[in-house]
């Protein structure tokens, strides 16, 4: 492909053409197999690769899950059991109470630390090799962040952000595990520090810390913080969603 | 392809219908208990295995308009045996071997449905292994162009033109592409 060609083909995906030039193109590509299959292509690989967020739809299918794993898979259908009438009665009574308490509780003000493992959804950490030393320590933490090993990811990433300063991927992963193994201090600063900046990870670090508050049980600082994540931030909309379902 | 009748499970998964996937836990979750309990798990994480499945046919369903055309309990059973292993795998270190897929048939049908699951992955990994292969200055610009970012913020973010920004993510892209392209593995994965 040329750079003509090219620079069309972004453009068609961007939805950046006028109509008319989208006709044009689309009348090319239609006669032109090679070209068709070329921007198939380029389309794949963009949309496979872009970071998506969790839909809201997603997050409503997570909540019916939740209550159909309490109800599947808890020990508390053992109960049924007994062979008794008496036992039946009591069994079923059991039964009702726990439902209703069930129902009382999800129909209700979620607790801190609920919220916070609903919301805390960590993306996984895809390093990119740099083809020198620092390769096999970034893997291996990758590897313990990614299976939610947090305690054993954080030295590692305690080493190698030295290395590499200028990672700030790496850098927020360490953030993350800090908050994860309780050490609020560390993670908070890091946040703050990439939140105030102006790299990708500033709208991303400012969600984090409404997360941070939120686990360490200050609402109205997460009020606060969820307050101003302006509408144009890509958390605009998890934050609304949090802000409903936080205790009084 | 048609879809099995059994597709309105995924359809289900997509739309969020408490019902239907209701009948799937009724269905379907005792067998996968089972199935982690026999094989070094308890019920916590048969739960969790259940739960991450059901989400990820969700995200196949909406993302990818994944068509199931084979029996759902085998397409399930397979899936959440194989991340089951996989779990394993993770927390002794070394590969397992699992028991209880007595009654499960994997004919040609499953398989090929539960490839098609994988596929986006294995395009994913394609991807990144060549990435890894280009220049820093690509892989930055185009990992920055992929996060969400419109373009004339990744041009603020690495201080150039939005113009240059542009003109630079069609050259990587079209080096990244050549590159997959080349790659043993790449008609396989139906792009």
């Amino acid at each position: 492909m040329n750079e003509t060609e090219l620079e069309k083909i972004e453009q068609y995906l961007n939805n950046e053409m006028t109509p008319e030039e989208r006709a044009g193109f689309e009348l090319q590509i239609a006669g032109d197999e090679a070209l068709r299959n070329y921007v198939q292509l380029y389309d794949t690989i963009d949309k496979t690769m872009k970071v998506e967020n969790t839909s809201p739809d997603e997050n409503e299918l997570r909540k019916t899950l939740q209550q159909m794993n309490r109800k599947y898979f808890a020990e508390a259908g053992k109960v049924i059991q007994g062979s008794f009438k008496k036992w039946l009665a009591v069994a079923a009574s059991v039964i009702i109470l726990v439902t209703a308490g069930i129902y009382f509780l999800s129909s209700n003000k979620t607790s801190p630390e609920k919220l916070y493992a609903q919301f805390a959804n960590h993306d996984a950490l895809n390093i990119q090799l740099r083809g020198n030393t620092t390769d096999s320590l970034a893997q291996n933490a990758a590897a313990a962040f990614n299976k939610r090993s947090y305690a054993e990811a954080l030295p590692l990433l305690e080493q190698y952000i030295p290395l590499q300063p200028d990672d700030i991927q790496m850098k927020f992963s360490l953030s993350i595990c800090y908050l994860e193994t309780g050490k609020y201090n560390a993670a908070d600063s890091i946040f703050l520090n990439i939140a105030s900046g102006q790299t990708a990870y500033a709208t991303t670090a400012q969600w984090y810390q409404a997360l941070s508050v939120l686990k360490q049980k200050e609402i109205t600082k997460c009020r606060t913080i969820l307050n101003s994540i302006p509408q144009s931030s890509s958390f605009s909309a998890k934050a609304k969603e949090l802000l409903k379902e936080l205790p009084d | 392809m048609n879809p099995h009748p059994d597709h309105k499970y995924i359809e289900a998964l997509a739309r969020n219908d408490s019902v239907l996937i209701e009948e799937i836990y009724r269905q379907f979750a005792g067998r996968v208990k089972q199935m982690v309990i026999k094989n070094n798990g308890n019920e916590t994480d048969a739960a969790d295995l259940f739960q991450e499945v059901l989400i990820e046919l969700h995200r196949k369903a909406v993302k990818q308009q994944f068509i199931l055309t084979c029996p759902f309990e085998a397409f399930l059973h397979l899936v959440c045996r194989n991340r089951w292993i996989n779990e394993l795998h993770k927390r002794k270190g070394h590969t397992v071997t699992i028991s209880g897929d007595e009654g499960f048939s994997v004919n040609e049908n499953v398989a090929e449905n539960y490839e098609a699951l994988l596929t986006v992955e294995k395009r994913k990994n394609l991807i990144e292994e060549k990435l890894a292969n280009m220049g820093e200055g690509c892989r930055d610009l185009l990992s920055l162009s992929w996060s969400g970012k419109p373009l004339q913020e990744v041009a603020q973010i690495l201080n150039f033109t939005y113009a240059y920004v542009r003109k630079k993510k069609t050259e990587c892209m079209s080096k990244l592409i050549s590159l997959v392209k080349e790659a043993p593995g790449f008609s396989a994965l139906k792009w």
